[in-house]
């Protein structure tokens, strides 16, 4: 039961980022692999806003999610469009993946790999949920993800841009018709992605401090939580979270650390061979 | 006022296709292009939207240069293309897909909307308002594909094979809802047909396409009529 309750609230950390893997994924067929250093970002980011007395701490979360959200319109425009020119281009794999190890190597060098304390966001403590101590921080993000799949599950079906986005994820070329910029929709997507992942990055550097490498396992985790759950999907990332954290906390607590891991990418395997579209995922549309 | 066509060339990547096409399509008007399969039909509408890049030779809307343009920046000078194969987006309702042909029209709201008259005229399609339009027969697809166009309140309506696929009597249908947007948006119409006959009945200027070329043109009733053109031309 402790394995359980611990592994479900863990996961919200890899649900927050795998949304945004989903936002990417629907609206132009692409996933950010720097998403990991984008997180790092975020808590660099929440270490100098930290200083600014002058500002309330929603005012200093605005400002990390907002430089994150602007960094992901950057990447989208210099580091993926050039590379997505059409559905065999996948070189927008080797860059992003590129500027994800130039990053980590800046701010390994500006920085150091030791963990700088990030005093934004902390809630230090445990709470009891189920009779199980849990840490209160996760509890928070975990929170966190789930409202934020929530909003995104309401936009999609109920606002004009959630009907903008579905219909980019069915034929980019045919929203262009309507007058709409499906380059314009894929900057958004990143746009909100990264905001995604810069304030996951806040919450998770309150927790451990603020690394270099703070993001990279979290991506790892977050890509593999958004495959399981389904690319396709809003449902997917906290569909797929709960599983994968249940199943690596469970296997961690019985066969041991290491093996949780393994557990979860095992699962990984599982679902790409028995339903590649994922837990909850749609198969692609079939154009007409 | 018109949509003109000036020694435009284009084609897939190094494939060239149309090789210099001259076309004027006044507001108003509905003017047919028709041609054998692989004569180029879908390539010029599908240059004239910028789904494909214009290689050489102008296009100019009113006046204004467009085919350096993107396609959502022609759609919202109101240049409006129902793609072959109507190309709905099969998860979203059908007010979803006339909702997304709204979006073309911002900007230009004192042009006329005529979705609910069509809408009257074919009234199934407010049965169907809420149902996903994948789920739709042929027909009832190519008259959503005329409602989101309608919706994007078109200046000049690309018009790529309405029929495909339709019935006689549903084609039928569908032209004389054609007519029925032409004369109350006051919208060009460039209608791409291999259904000669009916695509020239419904226009007052006709060509024929041919190996990317026009090769023919003139009035529509007397291209309709003239058996030297049916038979070396079109094939019928």
């Amino acid at each position: 039961m402790d394995a359980v309750v611990s592994g479900i609230v863990l996961a919200g950390l890899y649900a927050l980022v795998g949304q945004g893997l989903v936002l990417t994924f629907v609206t132009t067929r692409t996933l950010n692999f720097a998403s990991g250093e984008l997180l790092a970002v975020g808590g660099f980011l929440a270490l100098g806003v930290g200083s600014w007395s002058w500002l309330p701490t929603p005012g200093k979360l605005a400002v990390v999610v907002l430089v994150g959200g602007a960094l992901g319109a950057v990447v989208h425009r210099w580091l993926v469009l050039p590379f997505a020119r059409g559905e065999h281009d996948s070189r927008w794999l080797l860059s992003t993946v590129g500027i994800s190890y130039v990053l980590l190597n800046l701010f390994t060098n500006g920085e150091g790999a030791n963990p700088q304390r990030v005093e934004l966001t902390r809630n230090p403590g445990t709470v009891e949920v189920l009779g199980v101590g849990v840490n209160k921080q996760s509890l928070v993000i975990a929170v966190i993800a789930v409202v934020v799949t929530l909003a995104l599950v309401a936009a999609s079906r109920w606002t004009s841009g959630g009907v903008i986005m579905r219909a980019v994820a069915e034929d980019p070329r045919t929203v262009a018709l309507m007058g709409i910029s499906p380059r314009l929709v894929g900057a958004v997507a990143y746009a909100a992605a990264t905001a995604l992942a810069a304030l996951a990055g806040v919450l998770w550097a309150s927790e451990v401090g603020a690394t270099p490498g703070l993001g990279v396992h979290v991506l790892v985790s977050a890509f593999a939580v958004a495959v399981i759950g389904g690319l396709t999907s809003f449902w997917g990332p906290l569909v797929g979270a709960v599983v994968f954290g249940v199943v690596v906390q469970v296997s961690a607590y019985e066969l041991g650390a290491l093996w949780g891991q393994v557990a979860g990418l095992a699962l990984v395997i599982v679902v790409l061979v028995l339903r590649p579209e994922g837990l909850v995922g749609r198969r692609m549309e079939a154009k007409l | 006022m018109s949509l003109v066509l000036e020694k435009v060339a284009s084609g897939y990547g190094r494939l060239a296709v149309l090789h210099g096409v001259d076309l004027e399509v006044p507001r108003g008007e509905i003017v047919s292009v028709v041609g054998a399969n692989g004569a180029g039909k879908s390539t010029l509408a599908q240059t004239i939207s910028g789904l494909l890049t214009t290689t050489a030779g102008t296009i100019t809307l009113d006046g204004t240069p467009v085919h350096r343009l993107r396609p959502e920046r022609r759609a919202r000078l109101g240049l409006v293309h129902v793609p072959e194969g109507r190309r709905l987006f099969g998860g979203l309702t059908v007010a979803e897909n006339v909702g997304m042909g709204r979006h073309a029209a911002r900007g230009r709201r004192g042009d006329p909307d005529v979705v609910e008259h069509l809408l009257d005229a074919f009234p199934r399609l407010r049965e169907r308002w809420g149902q996903r339009a994948g789920l739709l027969s042929g027909g009832e697809q190519q008259m959503v594909a005329l409602a989101r166009a309608a919706a994007s309140r078109p200046r000049y309506l690309l018009l790529d094979e309405p029929s495909l696929g339709l019935s006689p009597r549903l084609s039928s249908e569908v032209f004389r809802l054609v007519a029925m947007i032409a004369e109350e948006t006051g919208a060009g119409v460039v209608l791409v047909e291999q259904r000669v006959d009916a695509a020239l009945r419904l226009a007052t200027t006709g060509h024929v396409i041919e190996h990317g070329r026009i090769v023919v043109s003139g009035d529509a009733e007397e291209l309709r009529t003239s058996e030297m053109i049916r038979k070396a031309y079109l094939g019928v």
